[in-house]
Parts: C-alpha cells; sequence; structure tokens
C-alpha cells in the first residue's frame, strides 16, 4: 500500500492503534447468519474481501469477520428433482468450471467460470464470492445474467428471497443484497423442452490470460425447427452498471440469420455504455461489444444446432 | 508455444584455421546452476529474508502531486502512534543531491516535490502495519504548482520548470555530424523519413527494490539487492553525507534486476537514514505500487529519423532526432541517451551520421536503466525506417540488411571497433529459419512477415574511465577453489558462468568452485550487472586470476613432484606429470594435497591467483565519439505475425532469435537470456502500459499492467547461436544478456504493417491502434487524414514506387492515414 495522501483528520492527542479484529467461524449457517446479523460484522472467504477492497468498497473497519466459505450448506452443485442446476455459493470457480452436469447443459456458465484468471484463483475463490464483490468485469456474473439465474439470499431475520443477478447488484434501498445478506445459493433454469438451446461465453482479452477483460460477452439462444429465434438472451459485463441484459425480444420469432446476428450485435452495441480504461477507449470496446457479441451469438446458434466444435455442443 | 531449439553452435571444425584456442569440454556444456537448489528449496536469501536482531520495517510517504510546494509536514500524530520509533523528513537528511551523473535528487524532499511518488517522509516502526499506519498519520501541506505532464509541456515555450537550474527542461544535450549528412543526403535516390514514440516500461522485477540496514560506530552495512554493489556504495555515500569508507553494501540474492536495481533510487538511502536514526537495524522494501510510482522505468523517447538510400539500396545518411523524457530527476538517463543516440550506428555502413538528442525533465517518474540501455528505442524507430526503405527500395529487408551490414573489422562512425562480427550470419540464418523465402512465396492473408537487427556492447565505459573487474581465485587446502569477486548474479546465472570458466581453466570440477557474493568490504572491486558486461569482463578477470592460480599450483606440484611445471596439467582435481626422465613412475597428486603441501611448510604460501581485465574501450567524448566497448554482440530476429482483422489483436505466430555472442558458454543459460528478452520485448511491443491520470498511474499495479505471459509467447519460437569466436573475450565469449530484446518492437511493429498495412508510430502496439489504423484505410478518401501522403514526395526520386502496403511513410510518419499512433487509445497513453 502507498499512502498518496494523508488522510488523517487532525486533532491531538495520541492516535490509538487499529482495534485488533475478531475472527468468528460458524458452524452453520444458521450461525453464520446470526453473526453477520451483529454490527460490525462481515463477511470472508471467496475473495470478497479482496475484491472490495480493491475498489475501495470494503467495509469501514469490521470488528468480526465471519468465514463462511467452509460451510457444506453452500457447498456444491446438486441437481434437484425438477431438474435444476444449483450452486452452492461457497463452490470454488475451478469445481463450477469443472461440473460435468453443467457443461452439459450451460456451456457459457461453465466458459464464463473456467475463464477467470488463473486456475490457482480459481480454486480459491466462490462462486458467491464472485458475485457479491460486485465487480462489473467479473465473468459468472455475465453468464447468470444472460441465463436467468435465480440466486437465493438469506438473513437471520427475514428467512430467504430469491433475485436476478441484476437485482442483487441493486444498492440496498434498491432491492439490491443488504446487510446482513448471504448469498447461499445459484439455480440455474433448466433448458426447454422442444427447442434447440445452445449458449456461449466470448471473453476479449488483451494478453491471452489472467486479466479482466476488454470486452466479454454471454449469449443464450434458442431455435426452432424452421430456425426462428426462440430465445435471444445477450449480456455484456465491463459495462456501466453491468452486467447489463441486452433487450432482444424485438427479434425473436425471426428467422436466426446473419442478418438478425448482425442486429443483435448492434443492440449490444448501442445499448451498453463501456468506459475508458487502460483496455480501450469506450469507442473501441462500443465495437468490439459488437464483434464479440455476434461471436458469441453464433457459437451459441451453433451449439444449438448440434454444430459446435466446442465441448457442449448439444441439443 | 513450441519451442524448436536450432542447435548451438559446436566447437568449430577447424579451431585453427580460425586462429581460435582449442576450447575445454566444460566450455559450451549445459552446466547446471550452482544456486538452483537454494532457488528451488526456497532457501535463497533475498533483500526481504534479511533478518537482523531488533530489526524494525520502514514505509515512505509520497507526493500526491505531479509538482507542489512543501508547505509543511507536521509528523507529531505519527510520532506518538505505539511502535513508531523514528519519522524522518527532508529536514533529518544530509539535504545532500545525488545522482549518477547530474545530482539532482535529494532522499527526501525539501521544499519541493516534482513527480507522483517523490518521496516525502518515512517511518520507522516495530511491524509494517504500525509503519503504513504512522504514514498515513502524517500531515502534508501542499501547494500545487503547475506541472509539465508531456515532452511537448515541458519543451513549450515558457513552461513551468521542473528543476530551476535546467533551463528550458533540459537536462541534457548533444550532438554531432560525423561525415557530413546534407552532402549524403543530397546524393541519396531514396529518402525515408518518420517519428515515432516509446512509452514508459517497467523492469516489473518479481522482487522489488528492498534493503536492510544497520549501523556500528559511524560505519553503515546495507544488504541490498543492487546490481552494482560498488557504484551503489558511491552513490549512498554521497547521498548520506559520508565518506566512501563509512558505507558497506552487501549484495543480497536478487529476484530480477534488469537494470531496475543498479542504485538511482531513494530505497536504500532513507533505509540508511532510518536505521541511523532509530540506532536500529530497519529494513525497507518497496510495495509493487512503491515499485511502479518511484523505480526507474525505461525512457520514453521520440525519434524523428531520416534515412538516405542509393537506388541500389546502399545506406547513404542518417539524421536523428531524440527527445527523451526523463522525468523529474536523472538517473543513469543520459546515459541511456547516449547510447540510443550512437550504438546503432555499429550496425550498418553509414557514410554519414548527424544526431542532435536531448533529455527533458519532465512532472513524470523519474526514468533510468532497463534492459538495453536505449538500443530498444532506437532499434524500433531506426528499424522502422529501414522497413520503410526496404518497402520503397523493393528489396526484402533480409537482402538489405546483408547489403549494408558492417562486418569483423569494422569501424563505426563513432570509433566503435567492431572485432568478432557475424551479423551478416545472424541474417542468413534467422531468415532461413523462419523459411522467409518460402512464407514470401506463400502468403497467408493477415500475416506478415518481419525482420530487425541489433548491436550490443559487452561492458561499456559509462562510469569514468573505468569498465574493469577484478578476482581473485584462492585453491584451498581440500582442493576446491573459491572465486572471490564483485560481480554479482542478477538471475541470469552469471555466478555459474564464472565457476565453469574458473573450473575450466583450472582443471576442476564446477561442482568444486565456489563463487563469492559482493560485499565491498570483502571482495574485489569491480562494477556489477549491466551493459551485458560480466561473461565478457569479469570472464575475462576471473579466467586471469585462475590461470594465475593454476600457474602456482604446478610450480608448487613441480618441487613437490620433480617435474618441470611445464610438463604438469591437472585434470578431474588432480595434478598428473609425466614419467621421470630417468624411467621413473607418472606423477600424480590431488590438488588440495599439493596446496597443503605448498602452505605447510616453512615460509609457505597459499595458493592464489589474481586476475584483473578493464574493458579494451575508450571512454567516449561530449559527443559520444569513442569506442564504447571491447566486443560487440549482435542479433538477427524475424518474425511472422497474425492480425485478427476484426479486433487488431495479434499473435506472433512464429519468432526466430539468431544470437552472435561469441562462444555459448552454456547454451541452456544463453538461451534462457534470449528467450527472456524476447518475452520482455513482446510486453515493450505490445502489452505493458498504464493509463494515466494527473501525471500518475491510475492504478499502479499488475491489475492494469500487463505483463507478457507464456500466452502471448509466439507460437513457435527458433532460438540459435551463429558460429562466432571472439578473440578478446573468455574462450571467446561475448555477453548475451540484453541483446534479443532490443529489435523486438521494431519487428512486431514491421509485421503488423505488412499483415494489414497498419504502422503503428507509438509503442505500445495494442490492438485498438491496430483497429482503428485499419478503420481509418477503409475510410472514404474526403475523411482521410490531408496530410497523409508517402515519404516519396520529399524525396529526390520522383519516380519511385510508393510501399504498396504500407501508406504511412508520410515525411512526418505519425501523420499518416492509416496510423494508429494517433488513435483515440494513444491520446490517452502518456500522461494526459
Amino acid at each position: 500500500m502507498t499512502t498518496l495522501a494523508a488522510e488523517a483528520g487532525s486533532g491531538g492527542g495520541a492516535p490509538a492503534p487499529r482495534p485488533p479484529v475478531a475472527l468468528a467461524v460458524p458452524r452453520s449457517l444458521d450461525e453464520a447468519l446470526a453473526l453477520l446479523a451483529q454490527d460490525g460484522a462481515a463477511v470472508l472467504g471467496g475473495g470478497v474481501g479482496h475484491t472490495l477492497a480493491r475498489h475501495h468498497r470494503a467495509p469501514d473497519r469490521p470488528s468480526t469477520l465471519v468465514p463462511v466459505a467452509g460451510l457444506p450448506a453452500l457447498a456444491g452443485v446438486r441437481t434437484g428433482p425438477d431438474g435444476r442446476i444449483t450452486v452452492g455459493a461457497a463452490t470454488p470457480l475451478d469445481d463450477c468450471a469443472k461440473a460435468a452436469a453443467i457443461a452439459r447443459v450451460w456451456p457459457v456458465f461453465t466458459e464464463a467460470c473456467g475463464s477467470v484468471a488463473t486456475g490457482r484463483i480459481r480454486r480459491l475463490v466462490t462462486l458467491g464470492g464472485n458475485i457479491a464483490a460486485h465487480d462489473d468485469a467479473h465473468d459468472p456474473p455475465v453468464a447468470l445474467t444472460a441465463l436467468g439465474a435465480d440466486l437465493t439470499v438469506r438473513a437471520a431475520r427475514g428467512g430467504s428471497r430469491t433475485l436476478s443477478v441484476p437485482e442483487a447488484l441493486r444498492p440496498a434501498a434498491d432491492g439490491g443484497l443488504r446487510p446482513g445478506e448471504l448469498l447461499v445459493a445459484v439455480t440455474l433454469p433448466t433448458r426447454p423442452r422442444g427447442a434447440a438451446t445452445g449458449s456461449a461465453y466470448r471473453k476479449y482479452l488483451v494478453r491471452g490470460v489472467w486479466e479482466y477483460a476488454c470486452v466479454h460477452v454471454a449469449a443464450v439462444v434458442g431455435l426452432d425447427g424452421e430456425g426462428r429465434a426462440t430465445r435471444l438472451s445477450l449480456a455484456v459485463g465491463s459495462v456501466e452498471g453491468g452486467p447489463v441484459a441486452v433487450p432482444l425480444d424485438g427479434l425473436l420469432g425471426g428467422r436466426f440469420d446473419a442478418d438478425l446476428v448482425e442486429e443483435a450485435a448492434r443492440a449490444a452495441a448501442s445499448g451498453t455504455r463501456p468506459y475508458d480504461d487502460v483496455k480501450g477507449s469506450a469507442a473501441y470496446k462500443t465495437r468490439m461489444i459488437g464483434e464479440f457479441s455476434r461471436r458469441a451469438l453464433t457459437e451459441a446458434a451453433h451449439r444449438a444446432r448440434g454444430t459446435g466444435h466446442h465441448a457442449g455442443g448439444d441439443r | 508455444m513450441s519451442t524448436t531449439e536450432m542447435p548451438a553452435t559446436g566447437l568449430p571444425s577447424s579451431a585453427l584455421d580460425l586462429g581460435r584456442a582449442v576450447l575445454p569440454p566444460l566450455i559450451g556444456s549445459p552446466v547446471e546452476r550452482i544456486d538452483a537448489l537454494e532457488k528451488v528449496s526456497g532457501r535463497a536469501t533475498y533483500a526481504a529474508d534479511t533478518r537482523l536482531p531488533r530489526m524494525l520495517y520502514g514505509a515512505v510517504l509520497r507526493s500526491p502531486h505531479a509538482h507542489a510546494r512543501v508547505v509543511s509536514v507536521d509528523t507529531s500524530r505519527a510520532k506518538r502512534l505505539p511502535g513508531v520509533h523514528a519519522v524522518i523528513t527532508g529536514a533529518d537528511t544530509a539535504r545532500v543531491k545525488w545522482g549518477a551523473f547530474r545530482p539532482d535528487l535529494y532522499p527526501l524532499a525539501l521544499d519541493r516535490v516534482r513527480y507522483i511518488g517523490d518521496e516525502v517522509a518515512a517511518v520507522a516502526a516495530r511491524d509494517l502495519e504500525t509503519a503504513r499506519r504512522a504514514c498515513e498519520l502524517i500531515e502534508v501541506v501542499y501547494e500545487p504548482l503547475p506541472a509539465v505532464l508531456s515532452l511537448d509541456e515541458a519543451l513549450a515555450e515558457g513552461a513551468p520548470l521542473v528543476h530551476d537550474d535546467a533551463e528550458g527542461n533540459v537536462a541534457h544535450e548533444f550532438s554531432f555530424d560525423r561525415g557530413g549528412a546534407d552532402a549524403w543526403f543530397e546524393r541519396s535516390d531514396v529518402v525515408v523519413e518518420g517519428v515515432w514514440e516509446t512509452a514508459r516500461q517497467w523492469h516489473a522485477s518479481i522482487e522489488t527494490i528492498g534493503c536492510t540496514a544497520e549501523w556500528a560506530g559511524d560505519r553503515v552495512s546495507m544488504w541490498v539487492n543492487t546490481q552494482t554493489p560498488f557504484l551503489a556504495r558511491q552513490r549512498y555515500a554521497t547521498a548520506l553525507g559520508l565518506p566512501l569508507r563509512a558505507v558497506r553494501v552487501v549484495q543480497t540474492e536478487i529476484g530480477g534486476g534488469f537494470g531496475g536495481k543498479s542504485g538511482d533510487d531513494n530505497t536504500s538511502v532513507i533505509c540508511a537514514i532510518l536505521a541511523r536514526r532509530t540506532g536500529r537495524p530497519v529494513q525497507l522494501v518497496n510495495t509493487r505500487e512503491d515499485e511502479f510510482l518511484a523505480s526507474r522505468p525505461r525512457i520514453p523517447m521520440r525519434y524523428r529519423v531520416r534515412l538516405g538510400f542509393t537506388a541500389s539500396g546502399l545506406v547513404t545518411a542518417k539524421d536523428i532526432e531524440v527527445i527523451a523524457d526523463n522525468g523529474a530527476y536523472t538517473g543513469k538517463a543520459q546515459a541511456v541517451l547516449g547510447a540510443a543516440t550512437v550504438r546503432h550506428d555499429a550496425l550498418f555502413n553509414y557514410r554519414a551520421v548527424r544526431a542532435h538528442s536531448r533529455l527533458v525533465y519532465t512532472n513524470l517518474v523519474p526514468t533510468g536503466a532497463f534492459r538495453g540501455f536505449g538500443n530498444p528505442s532506437a532499434d524500433w524507430a531506426v528499424g522502422q525506417a529501414w522497413d520503410l526503405a526496404a518497402g520503397k527500395l523493393g528489396i526484402e529487408v533480409p537482402d538489405l540488411f546483408l547489403l549494408n551490414a558492417v562486418e569483423s573489422g569494422s569501424v563505426s562512425p563513432h570509433n566503435h571497433k567492431i572485432t568478432s562480427c557475424e551479423l551478416k550470419q545472424c541474417i542468413t540464418k534467422a531468415a532461413e529459419a523462419i523459411d522467409w523465402a518460402g512464407k514470401r512465396a506463400n502468403p497467408t492473408p493477415n500475416r506478415g512477415l518481419a525482420m530487425g537487427v541489433s548491436v550490443h556492447v559487452s561492458g561499456r565505459r559509462s562510469f569514468g574511465d573505468y569498465d574493469g573487474s577484478s578476482a581473485i581465485v584462492r585453491l584451498t587446502e581440500d582442493g576446491r577453489a573459491t572465486v572471490i569477486v564483485g560481480e554479482g548474479d542478477i538471475g541470469t546465472g552469471a555466478r555459474t558462468t564464472l565457476a565453469q570458466i574458473a573450473a575450466a581453466e583450472l582443471g576442476l570440477a564446477v561442482a568444486d568452485v565456489s563463487v563469492s557474493r559482493p560485499d565491498t568490504d570483502l571482495t574485489t572491486h569491480a562494477l556489477g550487472a549491466l551493459a551485458s558486461r560480466v561473461t565478457y569482463v569479469a570472464g575475462n578477470a576471473v579466467k586471469r586470476a585462475a590461470e594465475q592460480a593454476c600457474g602456482r599450483l604446478l610450480e608448487a606440484a613441480a618441487r613437490q613432484l620433480g617435474r618441470p611445471a611445464s610438463q604438469l596439467w591437472v585434470a578431474d582435481g588432480v595434478v598428473h606429470g609425466p614419467a621421470g626422465p630417468d624411467g621413473g613412475d607418472p606423477v600424480s597428486s590431488p590438488v588440495g594435497t599439493v596446496v597443503r603441501a605448498e602452505l605447510y611448510r616453512p615460509d609457505g604460501e597459499p595458493v592464489i591467483g589474481i586476475g584483473s581485465f578493464d574493458n579494451p574501450s575508450e571512454f567516449p567524448d561530449q559527443s559520444r565519439y569513442g569506442n564504447e566497448s571491447g566486443a560487440y554482440n549482435f542479433a538477427a530476429e524475424a518474425a511472422e505475425v497474425e492480425v485478427d482483422p476484426a479486433t487488431g489483436a495479434l499473435t506472433v505466430t512464429e519468432f526466430a532469435a539468431v544470437v552472435d555472442c561469441g562462444t555459448v558458454l552454456n547454451p541452456p543459460l544463453a538461451e534462457g537470456q534470449v528467450e527472456g528478452g524476447i518475452a520482455q520485448g513482446l510486453g515493450m511491443a505490445v502489452t505493458e502500459r498504464f493509463s494515466w491520470r494527473d501525471g500518475g498511474p491510475r492504478r499502479p499495479n499488475f491489475g492494469d499492467y500487463k505483463l507478457p505471459t507464456a500466452g502471448i509467447m509466439p507460437r513457435k519460437l527458433h532460438i540459435g547461436f551463429a558460429d562466432s569466436y571472439e578473440p578478446t573475450g573468455p574462450f571467446g565469449a561475448k555477453g548475451v544478456g540484453e541483446i534479443s530484446l532490443d529489435p523486438v518492437p521494431s519487428i512486431i511493429a514491421s509485421a503488423v504493417a505488412d499483415a494489414v498495412g497498419v504502422r503503428v508510430h507509438e509503442l505500445p502496439i495494442t490492438a485498438e491502434k491496430v483497429f482503428w489504423g485499419m478503420s481509418a484505410q477503409g475510410a472514404p478518401p474526403d475523411t482521410a487524414d490531408p496530410t497523409a501522403q508517402d515519404a516519396r514526395s520529399s524525396a529526390p526520386e520522383p519516380d519511385a514506387a510508393p510501399a504498396p502496403r504500407d501508406p504511412a511513410s508520410a515525411p512526418h510518419g505519425s501523420a499518416s492515414a492509416p496510423d494508429a499512433g494517433r488513435g483515440p487509445d494513444s491520446r490517452t497513453q502518456e500522461a494526459r
């Protein structure tokens, strides 16, 4: 850390050393929620704190840290009786990327989880931590936005709520994740019967590995027997208010061809507001959002038709 | 990445014909690093691993302003924080300016800060957290001053001065015209011209700069990860206001240097002051942010280059104007600018060269030495002009290079005397390795081909009229050898190479040779690891010391064994001699036995050899005339690059590097240097940059700053070495540490131009710049930049064909249409 500005206030007296921070290890989810309901408590685990600190959004000197990554209730990938896949919030991203059950159904999620940082980091950070860190440059939330996944959050008081990714990432006052609430699970939708569905995640990296993307796009495409689009979902990350779901309902029912892809890509480019940073100017990123939307949609449609050349091509 | 290794040069087939010594078998063999085990097992002691009893930890408070007056510094709250032992400011220093060439840096700011990161105050405390917390409690009142945040701002009429004594913000300036450039340009058939600019590049060593200091009476010992212990000692003594004798510098293990640890920054000086103030050992290690804000990155340079050629492709004249961004303090930048102005003139047979170079102060991070030492900037700018010329002349680049390349015996316009030179062999081998002819015959869409060449020194006479090294080789009573030398190893394997040289000379196994670490109190004097000099300069000193030690051993053995010394030899740690003239058996005695017997006698003596070698070079004058090194190494590198037309992103599909470093002493170590240089060159060329705000990097960390990874290395990589022998080198060897980096940016830029017709004029060559360049190509003519025109218009040959795929060769190259250097991206790139 380098302190660029002296931020200390003035005033006499010996400055107090920082008070020690307590580490309270819960044995159960209920215990964790009870601890988190107390003033000054903050979640530890899954890389949340690290990311928040990077964005200077860390809680102001928490007095108690509550590690949650080891809770059995938050672990693992399960397929429910209704066929929906639920991923515990403490599941490491590497496990998400390696879950065959997910890859068979939603390769967009597999690819997003597998594209995060490096293997060492993917083995450490969790899905819940990745989402709760509230970083529009993160990959899994983009895929989950395109999929329309359900997030289950719980608090000691008030039971549980179900939110979409964009809802969860709103300010608490607008219905987003509230202090004391813990993201416990992510539930993926089932694939609709009777329609060919494919999905794909495309990420544009300057260096090719271990970096935040210049642009990243998730696409889900459903096609009927005539090749018409029955589902078109496109989500874009690293843009203002991201991840942003691009509204494409106007294109539904149309034939999925190059013109439709072009229109969807144009909608993605014009409907999102990237920002200037070291990865590129906003003007360039807008052009790349169009390009990578094209690529993601095209690959998703390939997979829907069962002609994809990547793992996960299916029907 | 699949690496195809071209075999290193074997022993010359006809050594006598080439006037070469027959080389011992150890030379050219893949000896394992002598420090491999301690490094991989974590036992190596790097700067931050030093532990002294009662040691405190330091932290530094830095300026948040690019330029400001320091109105007041209140340290009272910080001092009252429990656990804090000292808080120091400029008032606690000797108030002496220091610097390698132009002393302009205070250890801590006195009344002005000149860049974001300038050191203002420092703390020593019982632990790091307390030290950093105390920094937050220091209250500084600044009065911000107008700042100059670019070369153009610094050179503008009436610009604010970074230092009051540097008029026009010019820190250093020189010029020359050797051979009469104007006359040769008039006689030229083809002239090319352009402007090219480089950016700051950080060393980004895996280990940051660090020091542990401890005082005993009036002397301070500093354990530092410096590349240059003896030069650093001199500068630290100045900065601390102490006589040289009061400072001892001990080199720790070094986790990468690349020029960044050559003692131009304040970290060690502050550490020593904290230690004196507290009366306890203090350790101060840069954080990664400290390193980005306040180390000494590569100097951004802007070149205007003009080259003249005859119609048949012979180079006539070169004219360059160089403006270099010194940042706020000078360090070694003025020496770097010297190399960046003259060195590359030892590549081609220029009839005339003219240059005007200025080093310009800005309120930005100070710059300094970085692997390549100005060469990569020069090779990028001048290499681009050569590539343009090849296009205009209609000659393939390798052929144009071969037509003009220097040879053994050449003398550059600056009196650089080329002894061994296999540049032409490098060019030919690199072209063969990448199948230049085949690829030209069967072009692939969006793929481009390019070649670059470079020359580097093996040591450089920079720091006064001495570029030498000295060594002691002591044969031990147990039959081993200890090499005592002041050079050190920054991770390149230099100590291994020196052990190999000593072992080969002595007839011992490498495992029986140990090499000391530099300690200015104990080891011999040496300049350190810079300018690709250790193998050549220290190698010669060690070889001479070993030779003398071996001679003394044989003299002792001669007395002990009753055979003349001239008939004795050492093999596998045993002295051998022939049968006696009277028919006795052949004789032998282990080295340790001979050494002990020599010592254990009346008036006995230890068996020690000393050796010294001063680079047979000249100290260049103020206009940079003088043979800066006794030996020059050369390289030719070629690349094939593919550009994604939808994004502008590039992939290096194939890369071939052929290096002339004389005899390859240790092939894996040499290949490692070449490979690493290519990686670092790709970083400079493609990925390494910051987004800037108000004169500082927006986020000074690896999240923004993209070091190259395996992911951007060439898909296919060929590394080879020229069959070469340097008569003044140890066993024929020359330096190899830097040269492979030098031509990389130019090669990538030329390959992109060849692939898609876009020539980027400002590093790095980001996908975005290439993308906008391609977009501009497709733009309707009326919206294209009206200043875009081919260099032909200013060249005296009106009927020369325009370069077909490169419309960027305008009189001011950076103003041509498909010139992504001026795209939206580039304007945000440097300090605006």
